[in-house]
């Protein structure tokens, strides 16, 4: 049954993707240009990244409101170091960014994990913390494009077969996370524990391991998608991606990972993310005006979420029917 | 929990001599000398910060720089509360907001501080003075004829300014918009859009693509703030500027 | 379940709000140390007047947390409140008139999403606030987009500026609705029965309590109350914005969550969050007072919180399993 839901749900959100794009491409024959396709999947990349991690701690039943603190401050640290020593090779940046990442992340974990405390609590008042610690760091200053070697800022320019490098880093990402939640055990038990905790335990899932897990992967991919940014956007700053958290579980819920947990695909939120990926780079396309933007985007969100429960409602309807007859 | 109730009493009464400590071995007795920039971090705002505490270094003062960590007009009002409960000598304001600082830079005059407003000035109502770096009038005026320099005298530009409040970038737009009009060799050059990337990099470079993608005839772009003048660099592969 | 057990003064003593009030007294003394200039009663009646508007959206938020549920849109409804007021006055609405506009667009935002929690209880209330957060914000953008607006008669600065005899007038309507929030949650019906809620909607709705209607109803009282603060908020300003209280709603979470009422529901009392609102206010000014940057406090802040939740876990853990 919820697999039927499911795959109609996901075609339903592939249809609107799909309509949205024609209708888009009509108003303004450039958007599918392979150039602005390019430019569109670059730009929505790092979200991408972090909703993969997101989607895994909402299956838990989970929170993470820290990310966005996080990415600043391994963004942060990375840019500082190269600033400092401007032959730091950028993979060595990019392991740093991902270290502090993790270490940040396996905070949350115990917190939330050993401590019991609710994840949205945790997570809240870590990023209270990373801010302040951001700004600590820096000394209140930002690293600006000219302290950057140009090495480090290539990460985001480069790019492979001709195509950039954030692109390929997603696509790995994903590739990575659809082998983990399909074929590895941990991936599995994360479904498990989300889907039904109690049960979960009975059958001998080491629950708090999980969540832990599930916490500091979260970090690593921010400490990631931080390094990205910073190089991406050649500057780091107290504030960078304030408030992207909320854009990261927006991502998630509109690709159809359920707050109350236990399920989530990959492929939902690859839909979820480039639809706001599509929002985001067709609406100046079509001179949609700016200041109409953010309204669309959220009520082209709250849409989606509420047709998710209108067509949930009526899948469990007809099984009841069904059990009926 | 009594034991913890003992330990976090123990820490904080501990923290706090510490750190008043080092406090009171600041000197004082000096006249304060306050500035408040728009935000922490901007690089024009500490080269302007260095400079007022030098200035104030000179005349025997102690200097004290402030700055909230996001460009907001709240956070400027409950940084002038701060510095009134001081009892500074001075306060020397670099609004975020023209009109939003009124009231409470008027209880600070009321309070005997001197205000003063500079960069991005604050209304006259709410300031004794304002010091202007530069002759808007000029700067806009030559901003305009450089991009015409650079672009060859036709085609399409546009302004990427700070936040839509920021009164000295309207001010240079409003004479750029001027010399536009008023000189005939601009006549060729079209201003097609005014973005504000709100003097944050990450929106300051989104706005920049945007323009980018919105008029693919865009032949320059005038960044008259530090912080935009970094997107046009970031994107430089597409730009024509 | 506390009603079943004798009143001991040890456990009255080992409440999470008496810690609270420790950590402030704390806060005081540290404060006085560092600062000549705090120990001034005219600085530290002004000083609430700078961090007592959100103060107003906390008193509902309790309820709201209470229940289970959270509101992270209300940052957005003073925002789109705000603009709403401003605009109808400029337009030629008397200022009285755009006032109450100002709280009835309040109230209806609020309605908006307790109406939508309620109708579709599949969505969480934070995916329906975070929805709302952001439409509300966009409607805000549409209505001024990136201009400001004000020239409020000079009466208007009374809300946020003005004394009644030496007190604050922000200060007595503070102590008003604070006044009148506890009694709602801890002596009346309603009240009990929101605790209820918060411990289990099921039996709470078998029970016989119109458990949607009340939802909506506290919904709705944080849209009002985000009404109120738009008011004091703009007062202060004098003029307004589409992105004003940016970041609001965390800031009056957390002040919630400290004041020890949990996220899991049916827990928590007011004076815990009223004692959280001064104690966070007093610190930053304090600090604000030394002139040491208000990103350092974001650590203090956190490692409270962190703390705030962890005590009791520990508390308990060990005998419960």
């Amino acid at each position: 049954m919820a697999d039927t839901t499911r795959s109609f749900r996901d075609a339903g959100l592939l249809g609107f993707i799909i309509a949205l794009s024609v209708l888009v491409q009509i108003l303004n024959p450039s958007f599918l240009s392979l150039e602005n396709l390019a430019d569109m999947a670059k730009n929505t990349a790092i979200l991408s990244i972090l909703s993969v991690g997101m989607m895994l701690v909402i299956i838990t039943r989970g929170i993470d409101l820290s990310i966005g603190a996080t990415l600043a401050l391994s963004g942060m640290v990375a840019a500082s170091t190269v600033a400092m020593w401007r032959d730091t090779h950028p993979l060595v940046a990019i392991t740093l960014g991902i270290g502090i990442g993790l270490a940040c992340g396996s905070i949350v974990g115990v917190l939330v994990a050993r401590g019991k405390v609710l994840p949205i609590i945790a997570s809240l008042g870590l990023m209270n913390i990373f801010r302040g610690i951001t700004f600590l760091v820096s000394d209140g200053k930002w690293i600006s494009a000219n302290q950057m070697p140009a090495s480090f800022k290539g990460i985001a320019l480069s790019s492979f077969l001709g195509i950039n490098a954030l692109i390929w880093i997603a696509l790995i990402i994903y590739l990575l996370a659809w082998w983990f939640l399909t074929w590895n055990r941990m991936g599995r038990q994360i479904y498990a524990v989300g889907s039904n905790p109690e049960s979960a335990r009975v059958s001998g899932i080491n629950i708090e391991r999980t969540l832990y897990w599930v916490y500091t992967l979260m970090g690593g991919l921010s400490g990631l998608a931080g390094v990205l940014w910073v190089s991406k956007f050649a500057s780091a700053q107290g504030d960078t991606a304030m408030g992207f958290e909320l854009s990261v579980i927006a991502a998630c819920v509109l690709g159809g990972v359920s707050i109350a947990g236990g399920s989530g695909k990959i492929s939902g939120i690859l839909m979820g993310t480039l639809l706001l990926g599509i929002l985001n780079n067709a609406m100046p396309l079509v001179n949609v005006s700016p200041f109409w933007q953010t309204f669309i985007q959220g009520l082209i969100i709250l849409i989606a979420v509420i047709i998710n429960a209108l067509v949930k409602r009526r899948a469990v309807r007809r099984t009841m029917q069904k059990r009926n007859i | 929990m009594k034991k913890i109730l003992t330990a976090v009493a123990i820490a904080l009464a501990i923290g706090g001599l510490t750190v008043a400590h080092a406090a009171t071995t600041a000197p004082s007795g000096k006249a304060k000398y306050a500035i408040i920039f728009k935000n922490t971090g901007n690089p024009y705002g500490e080269k302007e910060m260095a400079g007022f505490k030098k200035a104030a270094d000179e005349v025997g003062a102690e200097a004290i720089l402030k700055a909230p960590d996001q460009p907001t007009a709240e956070a400027q009002i409950q940084m002038i509360g701060e510095l009134i409960a001081q009892k500074v000598a001075v306060i020397a304001m670099v609004g975020n907001d023209p009109d939003a600082l009124e009231p409470a830079l008027k209880k600070a005059m009321k309070a005997g501080i001197k205000v003063l407003s500079l960069d991005s000035g604050v209304n006259p109502a709410s300031r004794m003075v304002h010091i202007n770096q530069a002759d808007p009038e000029r700067i806009g005026r030559v901003q305009v004829q450089a991009i015409a320099e650079m672009i060859g005298g036709s085609g399409e530009i546009a302004v990427l300014s700070a936040t839509s409040q920021a009164t000295n970038q309207n001010l240079w737009i409003e004479w750029m918009k001027k010399e536009l009009a008023e000189n005939p060799k601009m006549k060729n050059i079209k201003l097609v859009k005014v973005a504000y990337g709100d003097d944050l990099r990450d929106k300051s470079v989104a706005e920049m693509e945007g323009l980018l993608k919105t008029y693919p005839n865009l032949k320059g772009v005038i960044a008259p703030t530090t912080v935009a003048l970094q997107p046009p660099l970031v994107s430089q592969p597409r730009a024509r500027c | 379940m506390e009603l079943q057990q004798p009143f001991s003064l040890k456990r009255f003593f080992l409440q999470w709000e008496w810690m609270l009030v420790l950590i402030f007294v704390a806060v005081n003394v540290i404060n006085m140390n560092l600062s000549p200039y705090y120990l001034d009663a005219e600085g530290l009646r002004d000083a609430t007047m700078s961090f007592l508007d959100k103060a107003f959206i906390v008193l509902p938020m309790v309820f709201i947390i209470i229940l289970g549920d959270i509101d992270i849109s209300v940052a957005s409804i003073v925002a789109l409140a705000s603009v709403v007021m401003a605009v109808s006055f400029q337009a030629g609405v008397p200022m009285a008139a755009a006032m109450v506009i100002c709280l009835l667009v309040g109230t209806a935002c609020g309605f908006v999403n307790g109406w939508l929690i309620v109708r579709f209880k599949e969505l969480s209330s934070v995916i329906v606030t975070l929805a709302t957060m952001i439409i509300f914000r966009g409607i805000a953008y549409i209505i001024l987009e990136d201009q400001s607006a004000g020239k409020f008669p000079a009466w208007f600065k009374f809300l946020g500026w003005g004394y009644i005899g030496e007190v604050p007038f922000m200060l007595i309507m503070f102590v008003l609705a604070v006044l009148f929030f506890s009694w709602a949650l801890h002596k009346t019906a309603f009240g009990r029965r929101v605790y209820s809620m918060g411990n289990n909607v099921t039996a709470a709705r078998f029970s016989g309590i119109n458990v949607d209607g009340i939802r909506i109803l506290i919904f709705t009282v944080a849209g009002l109350m985000s009404g109120v603060t738009a008011l004091f908020l703009t007062s202060r300003m004098g003029s307004t914005r589409p992105n004003v209280a940016t970041g609001y709603e965390l800031e009056v979470i957390t002040m919630v969550v400290l004041g020890g009422v949990s996220t899991s529901g049916g827990k928590g009392r007011m004076i815990g969050a009223v004692i959280a609102v001064f104690l966070i206010g007093y610190l930053r000014y304090g600090l604000g007072l030394i002139n040491i940057p208000a990103q350092i406090l974001l650590i203090v802040i956190g490692s409270l919180l962190v703390a705030a939740v962890l005590v009791p876990n520990f508390k308990w853990s060990p005998r419960a399993r």
